[in-house]
C-alpha cells in the first residue's frame, strides 16, 4: 500500500496520455477483476473505437489466464484466473499492448451493418404508454397526443414529428455497448447532426413492449423483453433476444446484437411490423445483416470535420429548445 | 420428458432455484453470470452425493421447499444450513452435510426453516435433467434465463434427473460441519472507484456496522447505516461492466452489494469489492445481519483465496461414511442449533 494515495488506492497503474491515445487507468476491480479505462469520464466515441481495438489485440493475444473481457463504453472489464495469473503481470502485458494498437484514426473495425424496420408509435408502445398516464403519471409533460415523439421533436428544437423520424432515419446507429439486460444495445448516432436527445421518464414507465425502441439522454436502445423502463419511446422494431431461437438469426446465439454493430431504421406501417414479426418467428424472415463490412475510423473522423459547422448549428438550436421545453 | 420422472414440488419454498458455478463468457451480450450465491456450499453438498462440482443443485433462498420423489430412487445431500426432514415413513431428520437415500414417494422438506444462513443447496446424485442456456444450468430469475423454464420452482413443477435410480451404499457425511466465521468481518479490495468518496466516507465505510435490510435478492443486497458521501466528483459515470461482489453506492450514500444475478452494467461508483473468498460469506448473510468491512490487499485476498481451496480439500478429504439408518433425534438437532446460535449472538 506505500506510496498509493489513500483515497485512490485501486489504481494500480496509469499510461500517461501520448499523441492521440488518452490516457489509460489499470484499476483493481476485487481480486479477479481489472478495470481498464480511457481518458476522462465523459462518453466520445472514438474511445469507444479504441475499447474495441484494445479488445482484438487482448484475444489475438491469447493470454494465458484471462476468462472473458467485457467491453463498455470507454472501459473494459478483464476477468482473469487468479491463481493464473498476477495482476501486476497482466497490467505489463495490457500496457504492452497498447501499443499493438493503431492510433485510433488507422482503426478499422470489422462492424456489420443490420437494417431493422420500424413502426414509430406503433399501438404496443402507444398502449402502454396510455397505461402510464392513466395509472402513473397524468400530466407527464413527455406525453403530447398519446406518445412521446413530439415531446422529442419540442426538446430538440425540431418543428414536426415527420421531422424527428427523419433524423432517427438519417444516421447509422453505432452499438457502443451491450448491458443493463441480455441483449441490450446502447447506441449512439454516427452523424452527430441528426444527434437527438431527451431527458427520460420521471417516474420511470412500469410497461414497456418487448421490441420498444427509445432514447434516454443520447443513447438510443432496443428493449430485449417486456420491462419497466425510463426512454423517451420511438415506437417499436423486431425482436432481438429470442431464447426460443424461432428464427435462424438466433441460431448460434439468442442475442441478435453485438458490440460494434451499425443499426440503421427503416420505416414501416405499424400493420407490417406485425406481419414481419408473425414471419420472424415462424422462421420464414430473414433479418437484413451485412456482416462484410469494416468500419474505417479515419473516413469517419474526415466525415465529422467536413459537417462540424452544421453540427455546431444543431446543437446551438438544440440547447436553446432545451432550455425552453418542461422536464418530466 | 415423462412427468413423473424426478423431484415433484408440492410446496416451493420462497424462491428455489437451478443453479450451477455460473454462466462465463456472455457478460460482453449483457447476460448475467448467476449461478450460487454460496459456491463453496454448492461444491459441498456436489461432492457428498459424488458429482463434478460444477452439477446444477437447488438453491434454496430463505426458506425450502418441500419435494416427491417421483423415481425409483435417488441421493440427495443438504449444505449450507437446515435440515433436511422426510415427512412420510420411516420418518427422519438428517443433518445437512450428509448424503440420504430416498424411495419413490417419499415426502422430504429441505431446509424449510434456514436460520444461520440465507441459502442452502440440495445436491442431487447425477444432477437434474435439464438443457443448458448458454452453457450454464444456471437460472436468472430477472432474466428469465436458464435453469427450471427461467423461473424459480413452482408448487406442481416435476424436476426432471438425470439418474432414476441409485445404488444403495453407505452414506456420507462430513464428521465437522464447516467452521462458523460469520461474525468475522467481510474483506474488501477498495475500488474500482474509491476516488469518488471523500476521505470521511472511506474511513465510515471501514469503522460503521452496515445492518441487511429486506432488500435482499439473488441481484443484490441493500445495506443500512451512516451515509457514505461521494466527493465532489458527484455520483454519476458514465456506465462501466461490473463484477459480483462490488459495493456500489447511489446517490443516497447507502451501500448495494451487487451478487450472482446482478446486471453487467452499472452507473455508480463502487467504493470497494468483495474479495472472491469472501462473496459466499456475504450471501449467507440474513436481513437484520450487521455487517463491517475491513480493508485489504489484493495480494492478501488471493492469499485468502488459496487457503480457502486448500481448506476445501480438506474438507472433502474428511467426507466420511456414516450408517444410513442413522435417525437423528430432533431434540438433538435442535439443541445444536441453539448452542450454535447462542455462539453467534455473542459476537
Amino acid at each position: 500500500m506505500k506510496g498509493r494515495e489513500h483515497t485512490n488506492r485501486a489504481v494500480i497503474d496509469r499510461l500517461p496520455k501520448s499523441g492521440e491515445r488518452p490516457e489509460v487507468i489499470y484499476r483493481y476491480a476485487g481480486d479477479r477483476f481489472i478495470l481498464l479505462e480511457y481518458g476522462d469520464m465523459v462518453l466520445d466515441l472514438r474511445t469507444n473505437f479504441r475499447i474495441f481495438g484494445l479488445n482484438d489485440a487482448i484475444k489475438k493475444a491469447r493470454i494465458d489466464g484471462v476468462i472473458e473481457t467485457v467491453p463498455a463504453l470507454r472501459s473494459m472489464l478483464i476477468h482473469y484466473d487468479s491463481l493464473k495469473l498476477e495482476p501486476a503481470h497482466l497490467v505489463d502485458i495490457l500496457k504492452q499492448l497498447e501499443s499493438d494498437v493503431p492510433p485510433v484514426e488507422s482503426l478499422i473495425i470489422h462492424s456489420r451493418r443490420i437494417e431493422l424496420p420500424i413502426a414509430f408509435e406503433d399501438r404496443y408502445t402507444r398502449a402502454d404508454i396510455e397505461r402510464y398516464v392513466k395509472y402513473t403519471r397524468q400530466d407527464a409533460p413527455n406525453i403530447i397526443n398519446g406518445h412521446n415523439i413530439e415531446y422529442i421533436a419540442l426538446y430538440n428544437g425540431l418543428s414536426s414529428k415527420q421531422q424527428v423520424i427523419d433524423y432517427i432515419c438519417s444516421t447509422q446507429w453505432w452499438n457502443a455497448c451491450i448491458g443493463f439486460w441480455p441483449g441490450l444495445p446502447f447506441m449512439f448516432p454516427l452523424d452527430p447532426r441528426y444527434a437527438i436527445v431527451a431527458p427520460k421518464y420521471n417516474p420511470t414507465r412500469p410497461w414497456t413492449p418487448e421490441g420498444a425502441v427509445g432514447i434516454g439522454g443520447p443513447c438510443v436502445a432496443i428493449y430485449p423483453v417486456a420491462s419497466p423502463g425510463g426512454y423517451q419511446l420511438f415506437g417499436r422494431t423486431l425482436p432481438i433476444f429470442d431464447l426460443q431461437q424461432r428464427n435462424p438469426a438466433f441460431k448460434d446465439n439468442p442475442i441478435l446484437l453485438r458490440a460494434t454493430d451499425r443499426v440503421e431504421w427503416q420505416p414501416v406501417s405499424d400493420d407490417k411490423l406485425e406481419v414481419l414479426r408473425a414471419k420472424v418467428f415462424d422462421g420464414s424472415y430473414r433479418y437484413k445483416i451485412v456482416s462484410y463490412e469494416a468500419f474505417h475510423v479515419k473516413s469517419y473522423l474526415k466525415f465529422l470535420d467536413s459537417i462540424k459547422d452544421e453540427v455546431a448549428e444543431f446543437q446551438r438550436k438544440q440547447a436553446d429548445a432545451a432550455k425552453s421545453a418542461p422536464v418530466p | 420428458m415423462s412427468a413423473t420422472c424426478g423431484l415433484k414440488v408440492i410446496s416451493p419454498g420462497f424462491q428455489t432455484t437451478v443453479q450451477d458455478l455460473g454462466r462465463f463468457g456472455y457478460q460482453a451480450f449483457g447476460v448475467p453470470v448467476s449461478g450460487a450465491l454460496d459456491h463453496l456450499s454448492l461444491r459441498i453438498a456436489n461432492r457428498l452425493v459424488g458429482n463434478p462440482p460444477n452439477t446444477a443443485a437447488l438453491e434454496i433462498f430463505l426458506y425450502g421447499p418441500t419435494l416427491e420423489v417421483q423415481v425409483k430412487s435417488t441421493r440427495v445431500a443438504l449444505a449450507g444450513g437446515g435440515v433436511l426432514e422426510v415427512t412420510t415413513a420411516p420418518r427422519r431428520l438428517v443433518s445437512s452435510y450428509q448424503t440420504v437415500y430416498l424411495r419413490r414417494g417419499d415426502v422430504f422438506r429441505a431446509g424449510a426453516s434456514l436460520r444461520r444462513s440465507s441459502c442452502a443447496y440440495l445436491a442431487i446424485q447425477g444432477g437434474v435433467a435439464l438443457e443448458p442456456v448458454l452453457g450454464s444450468l444456471s437460472t436468472s430469475v430477472r432474466a428469465k434465463i436458464g435453469g427450471f423454464r427461467g423461473r424459480s420452482l413452482r408448487a406442481g413443477d416435476v424436476l426432471p434427473l438425470a439418474v432414476y435410480e441409485v445404488e444403495q451404499r453407505a452414506e456420507w457425511a462430513l464428521p465437522a460441519v464447516p467452521k462458523d466465521d460469520s461474525y468475522q468481518p467481510i474483506r474488501v479490495v477498495l475500488g474500482p472507484q474509491d476516488d469518488y468518496f471523500t476521505t470521511q466516507a472511506i474511513e465510515t465505510f471501514f469503522t460503521a456496522e452496515y445492518t441487511v435490510t429486506e432488500e435482499f435478492d439473488r441481484m443484490g443486497m441493500r445495506l443500512a447505516g451512516p451515509k457514505l458521501e461521494h466527493n465532489n466528483k458527484g455520483y454519476d459515470i458514465v456506465s462501466d461492466a461490473i463484477t459480483t461482489g462490488a459495493i456500489q453506492v447511489p446517490g443516497s450514500g447507502q451501500p448495494i452489494i451487487l451478487l450472482a444475478d446482478h446486471q453487467t452494467t452499472g452507473g455508480y461508483p463502487k467504493i470497494a469489492t468483495i474479495i472472491s473468498a469472501d462473496i459466499p460469506r456475504v450471501a449467507r448473510k440474513r436481513p437484520g445481519d450487521k455487517i463491517k468491512f475491513m480493508p485489504v490487499s489484493v495480494e492478501e485476498a488471493e492469499q485468502i483465496r488459496r487457503d480457502q481451496e486448500a481448506e476445501l480439500e480438506k474438507l472433502f478429504e474428511s467426507i466420511r461414511t456414516t450408517d444410513p439408518n442413522r435417525i437423528t433425534e430432533p431434540e438433538e438437532l435442535y439443541s445444536l442449533n441453539l448452542i450454535s446460535g447462542v455462539v453467534n449472538a455473542a459476537d
